[in-house]
């Protein structure tokens, strides 16, 4: 026992010594460190800290984590013994941190109490529940037609300036009183753009329940690859304490290239686009993460919204497809759309929630049943009319009917709208209120009526609020007091 | 210097001063058992860069017990 004692004490002296023998890019290959684990930290003797990519018979591979210039050839290193850990903890709320949980913002530096390691098996089938819980995010046409559950995963995906970013800081805008937390993560994106991003929350002071993770296009290759993650451990931190958490990755376009550089900088074998074949894996094992916890649990969820950029529309590349099939659906959105005024510039055909459905808002679902099959045949129709003149009353029913839905579904940014109130406007257009309206004036009487209701009628926003129904009586409510309105204001075309 | 990943069982004992019989058998012992190896190869050199103290490798396995060790980690 003596001896046993003596051994550790000792062995605390002893460090797993490795040198560096090359250096390049972010990356480096050291010699030694025989007793070294996968995704071990490294310690040089100068304060770099790096992470073990590659382990060979001979070498490790290293990501050194930061200030690569202070590193020269023949530095000696040495295992730490522990894997890449996040700090966490409440005191992040607010804040604005790098990977490596250095605060950015002008507030105190970081002090944690809690380090959790930031690769993780997800939670299996029986730490889990259902996704119930609808996750709003105040944008109509989403919460109608393509409905988000607490714990899903739902990816945004489109072109460059499509609206990506808008829906993702509109859906955090709309979370400021529904007691998600969200953490936003930006990956390789320009510090201004970041930085407007984070003023915005400010503007709408949902800062407080916010967290934003940077690795911008200027921090190093292993900033933007470990991001998600770090963001990801802070989500699981919050989720495991029963709150719904909200993670937006921003995007996993420029992670997976992060993740190809790495890998060709340590001479891994590339594949399709260059990319390494665990590429799947990347993301998989991320977002893998968002789940619903049971109760058991603590029933705390993390939803993920993960953005993909692609290029000239094509979601057939491997990125997107690879991204598509982990995810549980889709908002896609299209530079047509959004450069004809349709915005958000939701493309209804290609979007989908496989599980959001039975979390949608009872109420919502009964409105908007009708709404995604107005608009696929308005879509068709609308296409077939340009070559017809002489059309039947019905299809021509159908193509005004679908005018009105995409004006009504048209949605400034930064203007998220209170669920009831989305309710109240899905149900007009579908049924047929709005149909002798002239389609010039949709917008006007939309913010009119929504007005007069919330002034004289703010009763039936509440009952909506709060019993989630919507039922015939009340139906029959909302159409008379519209009728009358639109007559009062003179809104009826005949 | 690069450090060789060490294929045969030799501890390196780096030394400021040259060590006696009697120091060289004591940390024969020692380093043996720290290392935990069994009839392990010895090979001593002197390193005036050290300042003070020793420094035993085994393999990659390092135990720094010098001055400049110390001085490193301040």
């Amino acid at each position: 026992m003596k001896t046993k004692i003596k051994k550790n004490a000792a062995g605390d002296f002893i460090k797993d010594e490795g040198v560096i023998v090359s250096l390049a890019d972010g990356v480096c290959w050291v010699e030694g460190l025989e007793g070294a684990k996968n995704a071990e930290i490294i310690n040089f003797e100068n304060g770099v800290t790096g992470m073990i990519f590659n382990l060979e018979s001979e070498r490790a591979g290293i990501l050194v984590l930061n200030d690569f210039e202070k590193l020269k050839r023949n530095d000696r290193c040495y295992a730490s013994g522990n894997v890449f850990t996040s700090g966490v903890g409440e005191n992040l709320l607010g804040r604005v941190i790098n990977p490596l949980g250095i605060a950015l913002d002008s507030g105190e530096n970081l002090e944690f109490k809690q380090y959790l390691p930031v690769e993780k098996i997800a939670p299996g089938v029986v730490e889990r529940q259902p996704v119930d819980t609808p996750l709003q995010t105040g944008i109509k046409a989403v919460d109608a037609m393509i409905p988000i559950g607490r714990g899903q995963r739902e990816l945004i995906i489109g072109d460059r300036s499509t609206g990506k970013t808008a829906l993702a800081v509109d859906t955090i805008i709309n979370q400021k009183d529904s007691g998600v937390i969200s953490i936003y993560i930006a990956i390789g994106q320009k510090r201004a753009k970041v930085a407007q991003i984070i003023q915005k929350f400010k503007d709408f002071e949902v800062m407080k329940n916010t967290i934003v993770v940077v690795a911008g296009a200027s921090d190093s290759v292993a900033m933007r690859y470990l991001a998600p993650y770090v963001g990801c451990t802070i989500g699981e931190y919050f989720m495991e304490k029963g709150k719904d958490v909200l993670v937006v990755y921003d995007d996993l376009s420029k992670h997976a290239w992060s993740y190809r550089e790495i890998s060709l900088l340590l001479k891994r074998p590339s594949g399709r686009e260059a990319y390494p074949g665990d590429i799947f894996y990347l993301h998989s094992r991320l977002l893998e993460r968002a789940c619903r916890l049971n109760e058991k649990n603590g029933g705390g969820s993390l939803t993920a919204l993960p953005i993909i950029e692609t290029q000239s529309g094509d979601v057939s590349a491997y990125i997107p497809t690879n991204v598509i099939s982990i995810t549980d659906g889709q908002i896609y959105l299209e530079s047509d759309l959004f450069f004809s005024g349709v915005r958000p510039a939701l493309n209804v055909g290609l979007s989908v929630s496989r599980v959001g459905g039975t979390a949608q808002n009872k109420a919502m679902k009964r409105v908007a049943g009708k709404l995604r099959l107005d608009l696929s045949q308005y879509w068709e129709l609308a296409t077939f009319a340009q070559f017809s003149s002489d059309l039947d009353t019905a299809t021509k029913e159908k193509i005004e009917r679908g005018k009105r839905i995409i004006e009504i579904l048209k949605q400034p940014q930064y203007e998220p709208m209170p669920v009831a109130e989305e309710i109240v406007n899905v149900y007009l257009a579908t049924s047929g209120g709005l149909d002798d309206v002239k389609v010039e004036d949709i917008k006007k009487v939309e913010t009119d009526f929504l007005k007069f209701m919330k002034e004289k009628k703010g009763k039936i926003f509440d009952t909506i609020r709060e019993k989630k129904i919507l039922d015939e009586i009340m139906e029959k409510k909302i159409t008379d007091i519209f009728t009358d309105f639109k007559k009062d204001r003179n809104f009826v075309t005949n | 210097m690069p450090v060789k990943i060490n294929k045969k069982k030799v501890i390196e004992i780096n030394s400021f001063i040259e060590l006696n019989k009697s120091q060289k058998e004591k940390i024969k012992k020692s380093s043996a058992l720290l290392f935990n190896v069994k009839d392990p190869e010895y090979l001593f050199v002197t390193d005036k860069g050290l300042i003070s103290g020793v420094v035993l490798r085994f393999g990659s396995k390092v135990v720094d017990l010098s001055l400049k060790g110390k001085l490193i980690n301040l």
